[in-house]
């Protein structure tokens, strides 16, 4: 990244890393999954199983018991750098940088941006861990597991994008009317494109139960077709678009100055 | 820069919602003004007159209600109005475990600088607020009087076009303020524009060159300072062996006659009104009166600043109760 929104991203990411209690709770959620990710593996390698099944069982369980730390990921995101904004502005730090040739929208997004960075840092060794773990044993990368991987973050960022949206409440109305509209049109005329438009109205709630039975089969090895996957990581890229889109045309609209 | 005038204001206004139930106050009505390039221009006024409000719409934190804004020619929305801009606020904070020099990098980068030079660009804005030995030195550490002279290098990096300064002055030692004053005049004589709101008239008095005074959201005077304090007074001596003798004639005129202690035979006369004056003077010479001197007297800013917005303080409104009510909309 170059430029002013290379300089933003690096300042946030300094500064979500230089906080005492992001760094205490990056290394608690990092050990829980480090620990995690073990022991759910000591069971399948101490049942007896042949490889495939190790690999097989493996998978499941090693998905299925870190899963709520989906949720705690995009908390400790959201935590460390999506509302970095609002503590900049609370702090009296945003001015500085909003006195600068830099455009709101870019401030927003590099906010983002930053969460989203930190997301991945913290999914990366669960990611690593399983997904290596099982290829080993399998002899092969199955890519199912990696787009079931891509999945899980795409999710998070746009939990991340839908929090984010939250705070300018104007667009989150927009955008939860939209998503309500879309899914009854698609419900009603049934057509292929509805599986994704009624999972719009969770665009607020963006893990859709819908979704996570995709997501689960791609990682668990239950499925082998690779389009609802792909369909599943494009509707939340393409909603996270959208919600940051919505966010940073409102962040560029709002009033902040200091308090004085 | 453009060839326009660095700022224009034209019928600026801004509202602001208050309260649970929205009500609207108005911070600035239909304030106009033109800042020419090169010149030093002083922005006046108590506390809550809209100073702080306006030079948030010129730096493009706030949207204007009515009227509209322009800086280098453009919108202060737009991000490129701001690339020959520096600005210091009045309350601001920067990341606590920057350095000082790390800081001022950070900020040369956000302004999409190149890389080459940018050393340089952070050693002469240190080197102007008299810095460079506490760059390396956390942000945190730093004394009030070092915040806002690390405040004012990031305004000043890059010797921007035109800079805004919000309240420079304040918890300044003497010296330093001295030194500002310099680096402000030294701007001046490259033809670099600023905006200085402050408090402190003494050191606007011995910068600007012109100023806008605002009271309550409204311009009540804008002028160079000599102008302003002429208009204001003037004063005729006179000497007479009975000076009271001329008070019937003088009093028509809306003239009344100040007596100098110790000195019976002296009489002075002051008026802001050129004809009155005159006439006053032909008073004095028919009547065979000594004309002593005849002064234009200049008041000092400080005078010209209260003549306008101080008849609260008069009519016994505190402004720092009233600043207190209003700080937000200042």
């Amino acid at each position: 990244m170059k430029g002013s929104f290379g300089a933003l991203v690096a300042r946030g990411l300094w500064r979500a890393l230089s906080d005492r209690t992001a760094i205490i709770g990056g290394l608690l959620a990092v050990t829980v999954l480090a620990v995690a990710g073990p022991a759910a593996s000591f069971n399948v390698f101490a049942s007896g199983a042949d490889t495939a099944t190790r690999a097989a069982k493996l998978r499941l369980y090693g998905w299925n018991y870190t899963s709520s730390f989906d949720f705690l990921m995009v908390a400790l995101g959201f935590a460390l750098g999506a509302n970095q904004i609002a503590g900049d502005i609370k702090a009296g730090t945003l001015f500085g940088i909003l006195a600068r040739p830099v455009s709101r929208g870019k401030v927003f997004l590099a906010g983002w941006s930053v969460s989203a960075l930190l997301l991945v840092g913290l999914e990366i060794p669960r990611s690593a861990f399983l997904i290596g773990t099982v290829s080993w044993l399998e002899g092969r990368l199955d890519p199912l597991h990696l787009l079931g991987a891509l999945a899980v973050v795409s999710g998070a960022w746009l939990a991340l994008a839908s929090l984010g949206t939250v705070l300018t409440p104007t667009y989150a109305i927009l955008a939860g009317l939209l998503g309500v509209i879309a899914g009854n049109l698609a419900f009603h005329q049934e057509i292929r494109i509805g599986a994704w438009m009624l999972d719009t109205v969770g665009v607020l709630l963006p893990l859709p139960w819908g979704q996570e039975r995709i997501v689960g089969d791609a990682l668990t090895g239950a499925s082998s077709h690779a389009g609802p996957i792909v369909e599943v990581i494009a509707y939340r890229l393409a909603w996270t678009a959208l919600l940051l889109f919505l966010g940073s045309l409102a962040f560029s609209r709002r009033d902040i100055a200091p308090r004085v | 820069m453009s060839a326009t005038a660095p700022v224009i204001a034209d019928q600026l206004g801004k509202d602001f919602r208050e309260g649970f139930l929205m009500r609207k106050k108005s911070a600035l009505e239909s304030v106009s003004f033109t800042i020419q390039e090169g010149e030093i221009f002083g922005f006046l006024g108590p506390n809550g007159a809209g100073k702080s409000t306006t030079l948030h719409v010129l730096v493009g934190f706030l949207r204007p209600s009515r009227g509209r804004a322009l800086v280098a020619g453009r919108s202060p929305q737009e991000p490129e109005a701001r690339r020959f801009l520096g600005f210091l606020p009045e309350v601001f904070a920067f990341d606590r475990f920057a350095t000082g020099r790390g800081l001022l990098r950070r900020f040369d980068a956000l302004s999409d600088r190149p890389v080459e030079g940018r050393d340089e660009r952070v050693r002469d804005a240190l080197e102007a607020v008299g810095m460079e030995e506490a760059a390396s030195r956390r942000i945190g550490t730093y004394s009030k009087g070092m915040m806002q002279r690390i405040g004012l290098a990031q305004a000043l990096l890059g010797d921007p076009d035109l800079l805004i300064l919000d309240e420079p002055m304040s918890g300044m030692d003497p010296a330093t303020r001295h030194s500002t004053r310099k680096v402000l005049c030294a701007r001046r004589e490259r033809g670099k524009t600023t905006l200085l709101s402050s408090h402190i008239l003494a050191d606007v008095e011995e910068v600007a060159d012109r100023v806008l005074i605002l009271d309550r959201g409204r311009k009540v005077a804008e002028g160079p300072i000599a102008e302003l304090g002429e208009a204001r007074a003037g004063a005729v001596v006179f000497r007479d062996h009975d000076p009271a003798r001329f008070d019937p004639d003088l009093a028509p005129l809306g003239l009344s006659r100040e007596a100098v202690p110790g000195e019976p035979d002296l009489g002075i006369l002051r008026t802001a009104d050129a004809s009155a004056k005159n006439a006053a003077l032909a008073l004095l010479a028919a009547g065979g009166a000594d004309i002593v001197s005849v002064t234009p007297q200049r008041a000092g800013l400080e005078e010209i600043f209260l003549e306008l917005t101080a008849t609260k303080v008069t009519k016994g409104t505190d402004l720092g109760a009233r600043s207190e009510g209003e700080g937000e909309a200042s």
